[in-house]
């Protein structure tokens, strides 16, 4: 999936708040930027997906916050 | 308190010389903010019932007298009550009853937070992600729990947490109705019907403790449950009402019945009581269903009764008593809709300048005085601090 398309849908997800959706989507696209090696967007990004993939109870929420653990940025 | 003054002193005289409380404590913004303290956020107030909150992860949220509250069902068998304002900027956090898979996400910042209350994520804290600010300890941070207790399924809690434990502060009306104590099932949807009425809270305990009403205005509840068959019951700083010696079973007309709650002593077979326990809740004990109302203060002038049926068997596992369920529930709508011009007129009457608390009829209206007596210690008590 491309960065834009990745983009269009989490947009979407927002409208419809489809919070499972948003964790999900929001974790590909953190992850992306991780691979890019621009870790600050790729925390902000992983945040988000934490937050969201928290709120719908999704075990995802452990990726996301191990990644963000592993550069300093949560607990 | 400074700034209010209502003069308590011939509603703390005994019963034959006491007048009611005076017109402040139903009309006036100041005395009802002081009530609200002193009656209410200080002792154990019923705010909702434990099906609000039939699953795990349910949340209701509840103002009560403008605090605002959320009942979580935190556990299969447990209830929580916080405050539902979140620790970051005070943003209202749930508006609407709901399910809550996860944990509960502030609409503002996106602060999330567990059901037990932990505070799990603070996105962007330190910074755009970053989470973590070395000022911001989480432990310190989770929601603020309020002391809460499921009583005959109507969920309590102490505001200001000086009251004692609930069990404390209900021996007397545990130990009294120690046999009714078996689970309680909601009758479902009709069965559960607010009344949204002009008057203040106090009126509606007041009505529900006497039954010197009852002929005027139940005269169908009269013609088989009559005035010389009711007793008092006063139990002063804890809870007031009236009790019946004739209580007749509600049957369909193939003599169709609610089974009874099980192991009840002989007295319950045409006894029933009805009792006002303060503040906020009027209780019925049956022998073969029961209910709660409680009151929500919404001001000095406008109370939400929340009236909530409950039977000895699951209604979902009984279909051939849905239509009993729905009869006796009109039935009650009915019989507790016939008080509500009576507590808006005493409302309305208490608009009267020259109105002085009003006699009571030391006789018939011992219980009502109780509640009286109740309220005006518990202010005179606080503004002697
Ligand atoms: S007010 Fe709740 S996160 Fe900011
Ligand atoms: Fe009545």
């Amino acid at each position: 999936m491309t960065l834009e398309c990745l983009n269009k849908k989490i947009l979407k997800a927002h409208e419809i708040k489809d919070v499972p959706s948003l964790g999900h989507l929001y974790l590909k696209a953190g992850k992306l930027f991780v691979d890019k090696g621009d870790i600050d967007h790729a925390c902000f990004l992983l945040t988000a997906a934490y937050v969201f993939c928290l709120e719908a109870g999704l075990t995802e929420a452990e990726d996301a916050r191990a990644i963000l653990i592993n550069y300093g940025r949560e607990e | 308190m400074s700034g209010v003054n209502s003069d308590l002193s011939a509603t703390l005289k005994p019963i034959g010389q006491a007048r009611g409380l005076p017109n402040e404590h139903y009309i006036d913004d100041a005395v009802f903010d002081e009530e609200k303290k002193v009656v209410l956020f200080d002792n154990w107030v019923g705010i909702g019932i434990s099906s609000d909150v039939p699953n795990l992860g349910d949340v209701f949220p509840v103002e009560f007298a403008g605090m605002p509250l959320l009942v979580v069902r935190e556990a299969k068998n447990s209830v929580s009550v916080y405050q539902n304002t979140c620790r970051h900027r005070g943003m209202i956090l749930i508006e609407k009853a709901g399910n809550v898979r996860g944990t509960i996400r502030c609409p503002y910042h996106s602060w999330c937070y567990g059901l037990d209350g932990k505070l799990r994520s603070t996105p962007h804290a330190g910074g755009p992600g970053r989470n973590l600010d070395k000022s911001l300890d989480r432990k310190q941070l989770g929601l603020i729990k309020i002391n809460s207790y499921v009583f005959r399924e109507v969920v309590f809690v102490n505001i200001s947490g000086n009251a004692p434990p609930f069990v404390d502060y209900a021996s007397k009306l545990i130990n009294r109705w120690r046999e009714h104590e078996k689970p309680l099932f909601h009758g479902g949807k009709e069965s559960s019907f607010p009344f949204d009425v002009a008057c203040n809270w106090k009126l509606a305990v007041e009505n529900y403790c006497e039954s010197y009403h009852l002929p005027w205005i139940h005269p169908g509840l009269n013609s088989y449950s009559r005035l010389e068959d009711h007793y008092h019951i006063e139990e002063p700083g804890n809870f007031a009402g009236q009790g019946t010696k004739v209580y007749r079973q509600i049957e369909d007309n193939d003599g169709l019945k609610f089974p009874d709650f099980e192991g009840l002593s002989d007295f319950w077979n045409k006894g029933a009581e009805y009792v006002a326990f303060f503040p906020n809740v009027l209780f019925a004990a049956q022998r073969d269903h029961a209910y709660a109302i409680i009151l929500l203060p919404q001001g000095p002038n406008r109370t939400i009764e929340r009236n909530e049926i409950f039977y000895s068997f699951d209604p979902k596992e009984r279909p051939d008593l849905q239509d009993l369920i729905s009869q006796n529930a009109k039935l009650w709508k009915g019989v507790l809709e016939e008080d509500i011009f009576v507590v808006e007129g005493m409302q309305k009457g208490r608009k009267g300048v020259h109105f002085d608390g009003g006699k009571f009829a030391p006789v018939m209206d011992s219980p009502t005085f109780v509640f009286h007596d109740w309220v005006a210690k518990k202010i005179d008590q606080s503004r002697s601090l």
